[in-house]
């Protein structure tokens, strides 16, 4: 490069800034040479430098004054209390969500175990043990042993059942016929004896309980505590009851 | 101004989000300085430097999804945050009226080495500085926004032209041109040049 290349004039200078002995000005040694030399050559430049040199000094004496400058411990603390409370939501919402979740867990639980149930081929009742189903003994006939549909077949026809029913004193004579021992009674409302999969279920009561069942009850005796069989359909409600003992 | 990239300021970013205080505090305590540091010196008022860092940091937190460690750091998305509060507060800085004529830097935001660490020797020439350094203040507020973030940023920070082009966004020769032009009304407005024309003219 000849020193003619390297001459600058003013505007180049104006251009390459009067800061160009900064490291930070980012300058190269040949462009820096060039504006050295214009400045020596020049007295309006070299008027410029010296006022820009005047003026960095101010300027680095208002740096030096707001350089340990600092947010006052108010912001850090206003700061602190919100990320607190973005934590306290966080977590509410993470919360939120596993109670959702397992919510819908147990929903496809139940669902699937429905969906199952009413896949599986019905079992025959006398499959179902009565002491199965409620722990206690059958005392009574052991209809688990029987066809379901033999019990419905046979109940109606036997005699004193039928007999009773056909006395026509409704509620009262089957609340009579539910107290005879051996013998299963529809329970008012019940249409038929269910078949196939209902099931037994033994239960000790009170002879009050009965009025619950629709039967009626002799409030002298309503204290007592007596074991019924309840046939139960596969809705869950008890179709007809017999005297367990 | 631009701090290190730190490849765990993604990670601590993620947890400061979810509430971990820990996190947040590390992220605030490295960057709150420059921050709060360009904010005063852009607006020259303490309580709207406070405002803007915690603004900023409150941006941070909400937007915390926009900042990709990938990109660059943590330091150059919070100055690309705080020049766009300072840019707001200063757009609507005119129609608010200030309770004060004009809010001085107080006492104990100004560095503890000025007494004696900047050269001035005795309590009247420790006057005549503060004075100087006010004066200088008020026509740095003064000066258009654009030429008074390349004056923050490498007259009064210690940012490189380099850093400056990337931080603004713009060519390293757009920074020199907008000091060349922010300096020399400093200038102007303090009568440096008038003054340094008028000695050499005695000389």
């Amino acid at each position: 490069m000849t020193h003619e290349e390297r001459r600058m004039n003013c505007e180049e200078m104006a251009a390459l800034g009067f800061d160009f002995d900064r490291e930070a000005a980012n300058v190269n040694g040949a462009e820096r040479a060039a504006a050295e030399e214009h400045v020596r050559a020049c007295s309006a430049c070299a008027a410029q430098m010296e006022s820009w040199r005047e003026l960095r000094g101010r300027l680095s004496e208002l740096a030096r004054e707001t350089q340990a400058a600092q947010a006052s411990p108010r912001v850090e603390i206003e700061l602190r209390r919100k990320v607190m409370r973005l934590g306290y939501e966080h977590r509410r919402k993470r919360m939120r969500t596993a109670v959702a979740v397992l919510g819908l867990a147990a929903a496809a639980v139940a669902a699937a175990a429905v969906i199952r149930s009413r896949m599986q081929p019905a079992q025959p009742l006398a499959k179902v043990p009565a002491v199965e189903v409620s722990g206690t003994g059958n005392t009574g006939n052991d209809v688990t042993k029987q066809d379901p549909a033999a019990i419905a077949a046979m109940s109606p026809s036997d005699d004193s059942a039928q007999e009773k029913r056909d006395r026509g004193s409704g509620a009262a004579a089957v609340g009579e016929a539910a107290t005879t021992q051996g013998e299963f009674t529809l329970l008012p409302g019940s249409l038929s004896f269910p078949s196939d999969d209902a099931a037994i279920v033994h239960v000790r009561m009170q002879r009050g309980a009965l009025g619950a069942l629709g039967l009626p009850v002799n409030e002298e005796k309503s204290s007592e505590w007596i074991l019924v069989d309840l046939l139960v359909s596969t809705d869950g409600q008890p179709q007809a009851i017999r005297l367990s003992r | 101004m631009p701090t290190e990239q730190n490849p765990r300021e993604g990670d601590l970013l993620r947890r400061a989000t979810r509430g971990d205080e820990e996190a947040f505090l590390q992220i605030y305590r490295a960057h709150q300085a420059m921050i709060y540091r360009y904010a005063l010196r852009m607006t020259g008022r303490t309580w709207a430097a406070e405002e803007i860092a915690q603004e900023v940091f409150l941006t941070l937190l909400r937007e915390a999804g926009r900042y990709d460690a990938s990109r660059g750091a943590l330091g150059a998305f919070l100055f690309g945050i705080t020049r766009n509060h300072v840019r707001k507060y200063l757009d609507r800085a005119p129609d608010e009226l200030p309770l004060e004529k004009e809010e001085q830097i107080s006492a104990e935001k100004v560095s503890v080495t000025q007494g004696n660490g900047n050269g001035a020797s005795n309590p009247a020439a420790w006057a005549e500085q503060r004075e100087r350094c006010e004066h200088l203040r008020q026509a740095v507020a003064e000066l258009p926004a654009e030429f008074r973030e390349a004056v923050v940023l490498c007259d009064l920070g210690e940012t490189s032209y380099e850093e400056a082009a990337h931080l603004l966004g713009c060519p390293i020769g757009t920074v020199r041109s907008r000091l060349h032009r922010g300096r020399a009304l400093l200038m102007a407005r303090m009568e440096i040049l008038h003054e340094q024309r008028r000695k050499a003219a005695a000389r």
